[in-house]
């Protein structure tokens, strides 16, 4: 690339190839300094100790991109990481672990495939899209709340903003034309269209493919998709609800594992104090503390299942919107306040 | 400085330190090619581009890593199967990660228990060393409020607590500012004066210059010279060799320089500098004074764009 | 002239002592320091705080009293109640045959014969067609004398139920405790027949609540995430940020410092159990039902919950710990091991040593340390269960949800002394294994 063209792209002048180069160089091509060190010596004749060079400032009149361009390109080092190489890195381990996962979540099609292809009546309609069905496959405790979607979340919302702020990475960000807002919000949907993929996308993939698999009519469509809509809607709350705690967590520690484990303690321990108390005493108070069941009775409200619970599914909601805002006000804090260094 | 050659012919005296045709490889990457090498007493100054093997070669040493092939003796015992010679040992290494939440006073206060000594006596050496390298005003403060030139010190004081016979520095100079650096000097410098044998990785050579004349050269994992500075620099001076003075009358000043014996080319790259081509860099530079007195023009600037480790390496290089 | 003792700073056991004490007290201020350290003590108090908050609510509430036998009712409405009428020899059933004495109230013959707890008894056997057992018989525990009312043994014997003898232990009216495999106690016909509702909730809760929250809330929950939020990073976070370097290369062998290291973490958890279980054994002695002011006879049962969580924290950082050493992803392998550890906890809470595959498991060892100390405590747990679901009582789901009966050992002093060389043999074998790797790793 000639010294014009990087001139040329770095004033934004007109019929310039945008490359992106010179910024990167700008951005990267500082090392040191110890590499190639020489002595620079003032080359003006009249240099005498306490001149003060006249400092020339090349102003950029190109104009950005727009928001939504740089947005996306956030998004997509993200989530293209999952798939190809030269986008953000995500551990081989996580990403066989993630697999695993999705495969795991989507057993109950494989079930129903299983029925329909050897014909055996009972298995397909066992596991054919009930309403029972469509919630356990997005808020059924055992097993995919327990194993499956914690585990996922905490995989993914793991070093999510915690490594940018170890390693500094953030500074990549935020010496940028994006602003702390975007960034967050970015970081946010990635991690929920990770999870949705889990968590919905294989709803969607389970109730479509079942659908196909036993040659249903319209009227059996019409019937069951509002519940499949429910459902849908209750994973989306799912999903979000982890990511925000998921993204909390991830702001105020360092490290990968820690929002992980504490993402996984919260999710679980709660629940887990929650079935004590109420064998105990019969009083299902606690489960507003757990994320999970407040969910849970959130959907079994809207997919008009049998409530678990005693108190009323309102509660839930109310404790849902407190678990979300304390979250994302953690969230937005934390990255507002977040230091451009590595620490 | 011996080779290991010239060590087996004393062989009554144990070198503190001794590597026998080591090679160290990570997977494909060769970090160590082949390396013999003995060291006792003195200070010496180990020299190398970054990725050289410096780095390696010391953790080799100090039992981090495990050579591949040959041996490494500390004191005569294996470091890697038995961490005996280590409490005669010191060693800074090249990472600036500290336990930022301690003082420097509780940090080598813990590095000199870990040596087995009771805490008061701990406590005692730790005051010792860290007014010997200068941080005693602020040994009470956390170390994650220093300056990088206050943590390098820091980190020399936990390698000197245990009162080591062979202390290991990499890079002790990595980012510091000239105060600091001139301070870890003198430190360096002083403890060689203290008959304390003394190794110090830099990539820059006037720094090693200033502390060591003995210097071992690495390149690419490879020992490419080791010896005394000045026969490598008096080799280097019967190598062409460019001198490069900033002046407003170049021209005037190129014709008092060509009458040298030693001098066989002038340039101009720039309206106001003359480059100096020479044989003999030494006699050159022994004779500048007189001629630029007689000269009577001023020049702004003497630089000899040769005089790095770049240059060095080259010119050994072709060497060889 | 005595001989001047060696000062104890040279001997070599102090030269030890100085470098392990180092590292432990370094591992615990470098603990100290984090802030996440204090949060995990933090919630874990709030978590104890908020069950205990549940437990006196709990104990302090008043179950209603149900007549279990039936014999406080006035079936004729003469104002007399079944049990004056029998105890008279009037007709129950007839308004104008009534006692001629002044009618007692109801209440009298309700929770009149409470379950008999205390097991001191004789020597005897029960004969069952030809089936002998060995056990302990008592005598005069039916409280309310109803068992050797003749009209109403009439009736058993109309029914077939074996008089006043229905356990077949020879004795009239009284308890037997089998031995044999187990503890089963049956008793005679309207032997502990209606038994005191609130003392019975009260006592199935209190013992609910030690075992479930000892089980899930301590072996499992803080066994578990203790170890992953404070062990995990032991070695591994020294690694990564290379400040391992100034720790390691000193005259002391790296497994001798993996090991203080791990001491540190253990002597923090451990100290911190202590804490938190002390607490809880405090409030619940003086809240639980008991003779004395104090409920002294659980703190064998506390003591078993404290001993087991140590030990679990002990496995599981051992566990989590060395996973940290082989790899950096190490906090992953320990999330999936922390998966088969809830399936295994959720099975073996679901029915104790029924699913042999539990015993692949750390959690499993555990809960069978709380089960044995309890059946050895509480022997009558199991008692007051089957009697508790027979008649409906309130609180027993509590008990028998976590109730479990050890499947190890014949005793329940064998199945603690396995359980306990179970996990200590675990931590040592994982020790083992961490510490030569370590003492192998290269450290980049």
């Amino acid at each position: 690339m000639s010294e014009e063209t990087i001139d040329a792209e770095f004033l934004g002048k007109e019929g310039a190839n945008v490359t992106g180069f010179s910024r990167m160089e700008a951005a990267y091509g500082s090392g040191d300094g110890d590499e190639d060190a020489t002595a620079a010596v003032a080359s003006s004749s009249n240099a005498e100790v306490g001149t003060i060079f006249e400092q020339i400032y090349r102003p950029w009149n190109g104009t950005l991109n727009t928001r939504w361009v740089r947005n996306w390109s956030i998004l997509r080092h993200h989530i293209y990481g999952m798939f190809s190489r030269g986008h953000r890195p995500w551990g081989w381990p996580v990403r066989i672990s993630l697999l695993v996962l999705l495969l795991g979540s989507m057993n109950d099609l494989f079930l129903s495939f299983l029925g329909n292809a050897t014909g055996v009546e009972e298995l397909s309609r066992l596991f054919s899209p009930s309403r029972e069905n469509l919630y356990a496959h997005v808020l059924g405790f055992f097993p995919r709340n327990v194993f499956c979607f914690p585990i996922a979340a905490a995989l993914l919302v793991g070093g999510m903003i915690s490594e940018d702020r170890k390693n500094g990475t953030s500074a990549i960000y935020f010496s940028r034309p994006v602003n702390r807002t975007d960034y967050t919000v970015m970081k946010f949907i990635s991690v929920a269209i990770l999870l949705s993929i889990l968590i919905v996308g294989t709803l969607a993939l389970y109730y479509i493919g079942d659908l196909v698999l036993s040659g249903e009519g319209w009227a059996y469509v019409l019937d069951t998709f509002p519940l499949f809509f429910a459902a849908a809607v209750a994973g989306f709350f799912l999903v979000f609800t982890y990511s925000s705690i998921g993204l909390a967590l991830s702001s105020v520690s360092r490290g990968k594992f820690f929002p992980a484990i504490a993402l996984l303690g919260i999710i679980l321990g709660t629940k887990f104090i929650a079935f004590l108390i109420s064998q105990l005493y019969n009083d299902s108070i606690v489960y507003l503390l757990s994320p999970y069941d407040c969910i849970a009775h959130l959907g079994q409200e809207m997919m008009g299942i049998n409530s678990t619970y005693d108190h009323p599914y309102t509660w839930s909601l109310v404790a849902i919107i407190v678990m979300n805002s304390i979250s994302l006000y953690v969230l937005t804090a934390r990255v507002s306040s977040m230091e451009v260094t590595r620490e | 400085m011996n080779t290991n050659e010239n060590n087996s012919a004393n062989s009554n005296v144990v070198p503190a330190l001794m590597l026998d045709h080591v090679s160290k490889w990570y997977g494909n990457i060769v970090g160590l090619n082949d390396v013999s090498i003995a060291i006792n007493g003195g200070v010496t100054g180990l020299l190398g581009m970054n990725g050289a093997g410096k780095s390696t070669l010391f953790k080799l040493i100090v039992g981090k890593l495990k050579p591949s092939q040959g041996t490494v003796r500390l004191f005569g015992i294996d470091p890697w199967k038995n961490k005996a010679p280590f409490s005669r040992i010191g060693y800074v290494p090249e990472h600036e990660k500290l336990y930022d939440w301690m003082t420097a006073f509780e940090f080598v206060t813990i590095i000199a228990r870990l040596f087995g000594h009771s805490r008061d006596t701990s406590e005692e050496r730790a005051k010792h060393v860290l007014k010997f390298v200068g941080l005693e005003d602020v040994m009470h403060k956390e170390l994650g409020k220093y300056s990088k030139g206050m943590r390098q010190r820091a980190k020399i004081a936990q390698a000197l607590v245990n009162d080591p016979d062979l202390i290991i520095l990499d890079e002790p100079l990595q980012g510091c500012d000239p105060l600091a650096r001139t301070t870890i000097m003198n430190v360096i410098r002083e403890l060689g004066s203290m008959g304390k044998t003394i190794v110090v990785s830099s990539h820059i050579l006037s720094e090693i210059e200033r502390i060591t004349e003995q210097i071992v050269i690495l390149h690419n994992g490879r020992l490419l010279a080791l010896g005394n500075l000045h026969a490598i620099r008096d080799l280097l001076d019967k190598h062409p060799h460019r001198i490069s003075l900033t002046t407003k009358q170049p021209r005037e000043l190129a014709s008092k320089f060509l009458n040298h014996e030693s001098v066989y080319g002038v340039h101009f790259p720039a309206e106001d500098e003359l480059l100096v081509e020479t044989h003999d860099l030494g006699n050159v530079h022994k004779d500048m004074p007189l001629i630029l007195e007689d000269s009577g023009i001023r020049v702004t600037a003497i630089e000899n764009p040769d005089d790095n480790l770049e240059s060095i390496l080259e010119y050994l290089m072709e060497g060889r | 002239m005595s001989k001047p003792s060696r000062p104890l700073s040279n001997s070599v056991w102090s030269k030890i002592d100085v470098k392990s004490w180092a590292i432990t007290e370094f591992t615990l201020r470098q603990y100290q320091t984090r802030k996440s350290t204090w949060s995990i003590a933090m919630i874990g108090m709030l978590l104890v705080t908020l069950v205990l908050l549940f437990y006196v609510k709990g104990q302090t509430s008043i179950i209603e009293s149900i007549d279990q036998d039936g014999d406080s009712y006035d079936w004729d409405g003469d104002g007399y109640s079944l049990a004056q009428e029998l105890q008279y020899g009037t007709n129950p059933e007839n308004a104008s045959d009534y006692p001629n004495v002044p009618a007692l109230p109801a209440s009298n013959w309700v929770d009149e014969d409470d379950f008999s707890y205390s097991f001191s008894g004789e020597k005897c056997e029960r004969n069952i067609y030809g089936i002998v057992s060995e056990g302990v018989c008592q005598t005069n525990v039916d409280d309310d004398g109803d068992c050797e009312r003749t009209d109403w043994v009439l009736q058993n014997k109309l029914i077939g139920q074996g008089g006043t003898d229905s356990n077949y232990d020879t004795l009239d009216c009284s308890v037997f405790i089998s031995t044999n495999s187990g503890m089963t106690i049956i008793p005679d016909n309207y032997v502990d027949e209606d038994p005191d509702d609130n003392l019975y909730f009260h006592e199935a809760v209190h013992r609910g609540f030690v075992l479930g929250f000892g089980k899930i809330g301590f072996v499992f929950l803080m066994g578990i995430f203790l170890p992953l939020f404070l062990a995990t990073g032991l070695i591994r976070d020294e690694m990564e940020s290379e400040t391992l370097h100034y720790l390691i290369g000193k005259p002391i062998a790296r497994g001798e410092f993996y090991a203080y290291r791990l001491g540190g973490y253990l002597l923090m958890t451990w100290f911190y159990l202590t804490i938190l279980i002390f607490i809880m054994s405090l409030v619940t002695g003086f809240v639980a039902p008991s003779d004395s002011f104090f409920r002294f006879g659980d703190i064998q049962i506390w003591a078993s919950i404290l001993f087991a969580t140590c030990l679990m924290v002990m496995a599981y950082g051992t566990i989590f710990s060395t996973f940290g050493i082989f790899t950096k992803y190490g906090m992953l392998a320990s999330i999936f091991f922390g998966v088969w550890e809830f399936m295994m906890a959720m099975l073996t809470l679901i029915g104790t040593g029924s699913f042999f595959v539990t015993r692949m498991s750390i959690v499993f060892w555990g809960m069978q340390i709380i089960d044995s100390v309890s059946t050895f405590t509480w022997n009558d747990s199991e008692y007051l269960i089957s009697k508790g679901e027979y008649y409906g009582l309130e609180g027993n789901e509590a008990l028998s949800s976590f109730y479990g009966v050890p499947s190890i050992g014949s005793s329940p002093m064998t199945t603690l002394f396995i359980s306990a060389a179970v996990l200590i043999g675990i931590t040592s074998l994982v020790f083992f294994i961490g510490q030569s790797a370590f003492k192998r790793k290269e450290l980049k």
